[in-house]
């Protein structure tokens, strides 16, 4: 061990039988109540049925056409997956892709691709169309609360996607169709461009 | 089950499996949770909350295979928060004198035989020590986890993890002896 700080009498090293003799008794095994383990799980019900109780994920995805004129796009189509991890319990829930019907050779989309996630700090969308960058597509959570988003000019086509939370998590989509690489990781295919 | 096995069912939604893992690893940690608050009854409300709070984040156990070892950072910030917010309400102990004093009073009552301090009297020192200094030397000498592992748990260096064990020996035995000459 490598130490520069000063030393004193009180940090000479100590007999190891002292040290048994201060710790032997501290090891006795401590036995909670017979009703621990049931307290514990009433608790951890009660955690899955708030999650399942919460009404906000039950909401359909809003799928709205977006018009962005200034970037001469001919047709715009937004793309909510919602996708949430709750502070009662681990689960993901509901999303879903779309596509537009009557779209030209020339047409481009705006996705607008929407996380709820209530304990997030920081969120990015990874995706073949960004390179899987993390830093390239930052998702903003313009209200402060848990809804994060960002809109992303796609071309028509099949495109591959996740989420990353706080630079670390790799989210996919649970409600899309998920494909894993060789690495075993989860990732989401979105299609745009064609009815399917 | 393995623990592995159960995190899988209770991530598919079957929450029940969960009280494989409170099963597995209640009574190791009804011991740290307890040397770290310093009660068996504060302690079981703490690991209650642990264990909760561990259902709730499990999607975030990224290495389900080291249960254990994340489930100990869980335990631990549940026993910080705990000790921090029961420091905040009221001073447990008014100083250490008056503590000291509480300590030689039972050892007298209790009569203890000549080997060596009592649980209680070594739980009351404890008690005593900086909060740093108790979770190294719990971590230690009592659940005797390693160094490394010690690390992982508790965000600290090796050699600061190092010290502070020595520092809490030294002052434990202080105390002790504190005791035993009033």
């Amino acid at each position: 061990m490598t130490d520069h700080s000063p030393r004193d009498a009180n940090e000479r090293d100590i007999p190891d039988d002292d040290v048994e003799r201060l710790a032997a008794p501290l090891r006795a095994p401590v036995r909670f109540g017979e009703d621990f383990d049931e307290r514990v799980m009433r608790d951890v019900r009660a955690a899955a049925r708030t999650t399942a109780r919460a009404p906000w994920w039950r909401r359909g995805p809003d799928v709205r056409v977006t018009p962005l004129t200034g970037l001469a796009l001919a047709a715009g189509l937004t793309l909510f997956a919602v996708l949430g991890r709750f502070s009662a319990g681990p689960r993901a829930v509901d999303s879903r892709s779309v596509a537009a019907a009557h779209a030209s050779p020339d047409t481009v989309y705006v996705v607008r691709f929407t996380l709820v996630h209530p304990e997030a700090h920081h969120v990015a969308l990874v995706g073949d169309f960004n390179g899987w960058s993390p830093s390239a597509t930052p998702l903003a959570s313009a209200t402060g609360d848990s809804v994060w988003a960002a809109s992303v000019t796609l071309p028509a086509g099949r495109h591959e996607y996740a989420f990353i939370v706080d630079g670390e998590r790799w989210v996919s989509d649970p409600y899309a169709t998920t494909i894993s690489d060789d690495f075993g990781t989860s990732s989401s295919v979105l299609r745009v461009g064609s009815a399917s | 089950m393995s623990d592995e096995e159960a995190i899988t069912r209770v991530l598919a939604g079957e929450a029940d499996a969960f009280a494989v893992l409170v099963r597995r690893y209640r009574d190791n940690f009804a011991r740290f949770a307890t040397r770290m608050v310093g009660n068996e009854s504060d302690a079981e409300d703490v690991l209650q909350s642990a264990f909760v709070r561990a259902y709730r984040a499990l999607d975030r156990c990224r290495q389900p295979e080291q249960f254990a070892a994340w489930l100990y950072q869980i335990v631990l910030n549940e026993c910080r928060s705990f000790t921090t917010r029961r420091a905040r309400r009221a001073r447990w102990y008014d100083d250490d004198q008056e503590t000291l004093a509480s300590i030689a009073a039972e050892s007298t009552e209790l009569e203890e035989a000549d080997e060596g301090p009592s649980l209680h009297e070594l739980q009351r020192a404890l008690d005593l020590l900086p909060a740093e200094q108790r979770e190294a030397f719990v971590l230690k000498h009592v659940e005797d986890v390693s160094y490394e592992e010690m690390s992982r748990i508790t965000g600290a260096g090796v050699s600061a993890l190092k010290m502070r064990v020595k520092r809490a020996c030294a002052r434990l035995r202080e105390l002790l002896e504190e005791v035993a000459h009033d």
